[in-house]
């Protein structure tokens, strides 16, 4: 063998040796693809693939006119993986610019590190748009930023038992909040995210993207004037009266809308832990109570159907007072004989124990049955109680006469008004409802109450529209000389009924009162119904004295916003005029003429605060933010094109309109 | 004899090997597509998001590879080889100052920082010694069995340049020990000797591992098992460590299936430390699948089989065929290295894949020692 031989020998050898390399490496490859392909690759997706909730953007509540009551401000939560590869690094540097832009203490924040309850995830602040920016902009590794929006109850503590509250996962837990909770939620969308080794999440341009769907906004039956009016005389009123708590609602008797809704205490739902929880009760719905005198109008209706009685018919109530079993009835003076008309006017509960004590038990029951008590009126509103009317094979030898004069009956304000409302309508029923319409997030009209007859048609007809007619004047005479000469206004025949009841206490009847005004006007061809009731008021116990002056100052006040010659409509169209004529009353305000004798009308500081405002800006905002920036501002926003806002009408720095036309423009990294 | 070899001066003027040219710029062109994808996470960092930047500055180094693969492959390599002594020395003497000198990387000091461009002397150091050895050989063939006379300055040499190499690059010098003790086997240096040579490279190997925990742990964490006294059990174990990226290039193999993810998709080079040069391999088989990869494989087994069955076995004269086989072992244990690291064979240990990987000297060295086999093959005998 010679050497040159010997060396290529050598050589073939080192090949062989060499060339069995890759095949080793090619069996390693195909081996792990088989055996440990599928295991292998699920760890890869999952250390990759991140779902990010796109979140649906609640629906607003807006008021009659299409003011923003509840709306949602972009507020961001920053949170932290401190594990993140990466984050130590920088820590100083994040808690140094974090503190200074928070204003919290470094301390508190490593605290807040330190003491968190999960390893990998701790919130440490919320922030506005800006401060998110900044935020994004310093590229901490491990910062989580999540939109959150943040409920914001534009009024605070007006309309709080109407709209009710969210909890901090944004759903609804009181009000119309809770109720319309599926249809102000939306659907949530989300988009696969990829997902580095430092936790920074990109956009997969291939992922799956399912679009959030927003939730519905709704626009109320009620006025934002009218109910802050309502308010407002609900607060004095109570106070004058040193009573503890109030309540006031006012309906339309022709559809059953809701035009205001009221009680005092009432809370601030931005922060409801300020007010004991007693406050969030909408005691309108949730409370009962014994109506007394103002039931009078559901026995009478009873009697004169019957036919134990007619108006003018004559009962000698004697001394004013009646034995009936063992207890002893009273009226608060004698007043002889009286037509049945004024058993109505002076309020005479002997008068009317006579009159109804011929009735069978069957016919009062079916009467009062038949307005509506003993069941829920179905407002749509959550927490509502039926109140308690007995059977008449439980009825005792007193009840039929207690009935009569609104005792052994629990009701609850709203049915009260409703049953009133039914008398305004000629004798028709109807569903009390607060909601006029579902919105999606253009504007477009999705339900409307009105178009809906399961919701505006009257449930039954309670009485003949003859007894109404006879009925009213006797109302109008409590009013005009009766005992709720407080609730007479100089222009508007105002028909009603006041109230004054014994609380029950611990089973007996104490020392204080509820006091009720309820009724409605015009009582030709009424408008409004309304009912005021105290709790425990300390001037006087006297609905005709406590309750009905402020039945008559919120009708007064809220005279400027109905038309006299106008009728309603079920469209509304009254009270677009009215309220374009209401705001120029206020617009003319520094004019005296325009001002009401004795009741000056003052204009409500929050409409003039954001008459007066000025736009701000909002060019350069992604839509949606844009959106919630203005309509917690009150103001109607449209839009034209997608993207983010590079015009807007107004320009910023121009005053406020109602409505803001935005242009929109697709970023070119917008476009995936 | 050594004489009747150098007899030989009728040069036969060949054409190149169009196989081994072609590799290479198949090389490089894979190389680009998976460069350009897997900076993308460095560029983030880096360059706020440029990955253009970082395209440009492959491209260039590619092409001063390229342009030394043109250059070393139009020089005689009997040229190159009455200057391989000097050549040696002045790398060795490199490799020393860089220890002085260099800038770190990840806790190693391996090169030299002139402005923007950084210089490894270890790249060039490796060619160097292929150079030198294979002249060495040559030199020694009429008395090859001596021990003192022929092993002894043969075994200097290599271990001078592997422990020189091994400072800072312990598995590039195995690499090079592993390369030149082959090419010292087929210089007809006897078994028993090179025996010798393995057993003094594993026990200096060894001795650097238990001064060096860093890299303990590596061989540690491949193993499965703790031998070493000082290193720390949650480091090797923990998934941040090296088992941690062998890992993730396994998932970033099955991820890619048969036909792979395509290009530019990769989801595992955020996952892998230096995808764009560790781990190029592991990115290459998760955009293009085993099939690109075994493509990639079928490259190396065909440069393999191209420098050693045809210029090595076809050189004119010994130290052509030295030479190829030096350059040919060198660069495909290289690529095969790289690759069972990726696929999970071999313990992480961040060699480059030649002219694949986004790397400066590496690559010049890559194309001098293709241009060399290319020279070989140019002043191939006649057939």
């Amino acid at each position: 063998m010679s050497v040159r031989d010997q060396t290529i020998a050598r050589m073939y050898g080192i090949f062989a040796v060499l060339a069995l390399l890759p095949l080793i490496i090619a069996g390693q490859m195909v081996w792990l693809n088989i055996a440990q392909g599928d295991y292998l690759r699920e760890i890869g997706w999952t250390q990759v693939e991140s779902q990010e909730i796109l979140p649906a953007h609640r629906g607003e509540i807006l008021d009659i006119h299409g003011r923003a009551l509840a709306v949602n401000s972009p507020l961001y939560k920053l949170a932290l993986d401190p594990l993140t590869q990466g984050f130590d690094d920088e820590k100083t540097f994040f808690l140094l610019r974090l503190a200074d832009l928070t204003g919290k203490s470094i301390a508190k924040l490593q605290t807040q590190i330190d003491e968190r309850s999960s390893p990998q995830y701790v919130r440490l602040a919320d922030l506005t748009y800006d401060q998110r920016k900044e935020v994004y902009a310093w590229d901490v590794p491990g910062v989580i930023l999540e939109e959150r929006p943040q409920r914001q109850y534009v009024y605070g503590t007006s309309f709080s038992h109407i709209l009710g509250r969210v909890d901090l996962d944004g759903v609804g837990i009181a009000g119309l909040e809770m109720e319309y909770d599926q249809y102000l939620t939306g659907r949530p969308g989300r988009r696969t995210l990829f997902r580095d080794r430092r936790g920074y999440r990109r956009i997969d341009v291939e992922g799956l993207v399912v679009p959030p769907v927003d939730g519905e906004s709704l626009v109320l039956t009620i006025d934002l004037i009218r109910q802050t009016i309502m308010e407002e005389e609900l607060v004095a009123g109570v106070a004058e009266a040193g009573a503890l708590r109030g309540s006031a609602i006012a309906v339309e008797p022709s559809t059953g809308a809701i035009l205001a809704l009221a009680n005092v205490p009432a809370y601030n739902a931005n922060a409801p832990m300020q007010s004991a929880p007693s406050a969030w009760r909408n005691t309108a719905i949730t409370d009962v109570l014994e109506p007394g005198s103002a039931f009078k109008m559901i026995a009478a209706t009873a009697a004169l159907e019957a036919g134990y009685t007619t108006m003018d018919r004559l009962v000698d109530t004697g001394d004013g007072s009646l034995q009936i079993a063992q207890y002893t009835l009273n009226d608060i003076n004698p007043y002889g004989e009286l037509t049945f008309n004024d058993v109505i006017v002076k309020s005479s509960n002997v008068g009317m124990a006579l009159t109804t004590s011929p009735m069978r038990p069957e016919e009062l029951y079916e009467y009062i049955r038949n307005f509506g008590f003993g069941e829920k009126t179905w407002i749509d509103l959550p927490g509502e109680v039926t109140g308690l009317l007995k059977r008449t094979d439980r009825w005792s030898q007193t009840t039929k006469t207690a009935l009569s004069i609104g005792y052994e009956i629990n009701v609850t304000p709203l049915q009260m008004v409703m049953a009133y409302a039914a008398l305004a309508d000629g004798g028709l029923l109807r569903q009390p409802y607060i909601v006029a319409e579902r919105r999606d997030v253009t504007g477009q009209v999705l339900w409307r109450a009105t178009d809906d007859r399961a919701r505006t048609d009257s449930i039954r007809r309670v009485l003949d529209l003859q007894t109404a007619k006879m009925l009213v004047p006797a109302l109008v005479d409590v009013v005009e000389r009766g005992t709720a000469t407080a609730a007479n206004m100089k222009d508007v025949k105002v028909a009603g009924k006041s109230g004054t009841a014994r609380k029950t206490v611990g089973g007996g009847y104490g020392s204080e009162y509820r006091s009720t005004f309820v009724g409605f006007y015009p009582a030709d061809n009424p408008m409004v119904a309304m009912i005021v009731i105290l709790d425990e008021p300390q001037t006087s116990i006297f609905g005709g004295r406590v309750a009905a002056p402020i039945f008559r100052r919120i009708a007064e006040r809220w005279a400027v916003t109905f038309s006299t010659t106008d009728s309603p409509s079920p469209e509304y169209d009254w009270q677009q005029t009215l309220f374009r004529r209401a705001s120029e009353t206020w617009a003319d305000e520094s004019s005296p003429t325009t001002q009401t004798d004795d009741q000056p009308v003052v204009p409500d500081p929050i409409l003039s605060e954001y008459d007066t405002a000025v736009m701000p800006s909002v060019i350069g905002l992604d839509a949606r933010t844009a959106h919630s920036l203005l309509s917690s501002k009150g103001i109607t926003v449209r839009f034209n094109g997608t993207g983010s806002v590079i015009d807007q009408t107004p320009a910023p720095g121009d005053p406020t309109t109602n409505e803001a036309l935005l242009q929109l423009q697709k970023h070119a990294l917008e476009q995936h | 004899m050594a004489n009747q070899f150098r007899s030989i001066v009728l040069r036969a003027q060949n054409p190149m090997d169009k196989y081994v040219l072609w590799i290479a710029l198949a090389l490089s062109a894979i190389g680009v597509m998976a460069v350009y994808s897997a900076i993308a996470f460095l560029a983030e960092v880096r360059a706020d998001g440029d990955t253009e930047q970082y395209l440009w500055r492959h491209l260039l180094r590619l092409g001063v590879a390229l342009t030394a693969l043109v250059i070393f492959s139009r020089i005689d390599y009997h040229h190159l080889a009455r200057w391989s002594k000097l050549f040696l020395v002045a790398s060795l003497l490199s490799l020393v100052l860089v220890r002085i000198f260099g800038v770190s990387y990840g806790g190693a000091t391996r090169a030299f920082q002139f402005s923007i461009v950084s210089f490894q002397p270890s790249d060039l150091a490796k060619v160097a010694a292929v150079l030198y050895i294979s002249v060495l050989l040559v030199r020694k063939q009429d008395y090859i069995s001596s021990f003192s006379k022929a092993v002894l300055p043969i075994l200097f040499w290599v271990f001078i340049t592997v422990i020189l190499i091994g400072l800072e690059d312990l598995s590039t010098a195995l690499l090079v020990l592993i390369t030149l003790l082959l090419l010292a086997f087929v210089g007809r240096v006897s078994l028993k000797y090179l025996g010798l040579g393995c057993l003094t490279g594993l026990a200096c190997a060894f001795l650097m591992l238990l001064a060096s925990p860093n890299r303990a742990e590596r061989i540690e964490s491949y193993l499965g098992v703790k031998i070493f006294p000082n290193t720390e059990e949650v480091d090797v174990f923990s998934l941040q460590s090296e088992g941690y990226q062998a890992h993730q290039a396994q998932i970033a193999l099955a991820m890619g299936g048969w036909t792979g993810r395509g290009p530019g998709k990769s989801v595992q080079r955020d996952f892998l430390p230096a995808p764009y040069n560790d781990f190029i391999f592991a990115i290459i088989t998760e955009e293009y699948g085993l099939i690109g990869s075994l493509v990639l494989l079928g490259l190396f087994m065909l440069f393999l089989f191209r420098g050693f069955l045809r210029i090595a076995r076809h050189a004119s004269d010994p130290l052509g065929l030295f030479l190829a086989v030096g350059c040919t072992t060198l660069l495909f244990l290289y690529s095969l290295i790289h690759a069972g690291v990726s696929v999970g064979i071999l313990p992480v240990t961040g060699l480059p894949l030649p002219l694949v990987s986004y790397g400066g000297t590496s690559m010049v060295a890559t194309g001098m020692a293709i241009g060399i086999l290319l020279n070989i093959s140019i002043q191939a005998e006649r057939q």
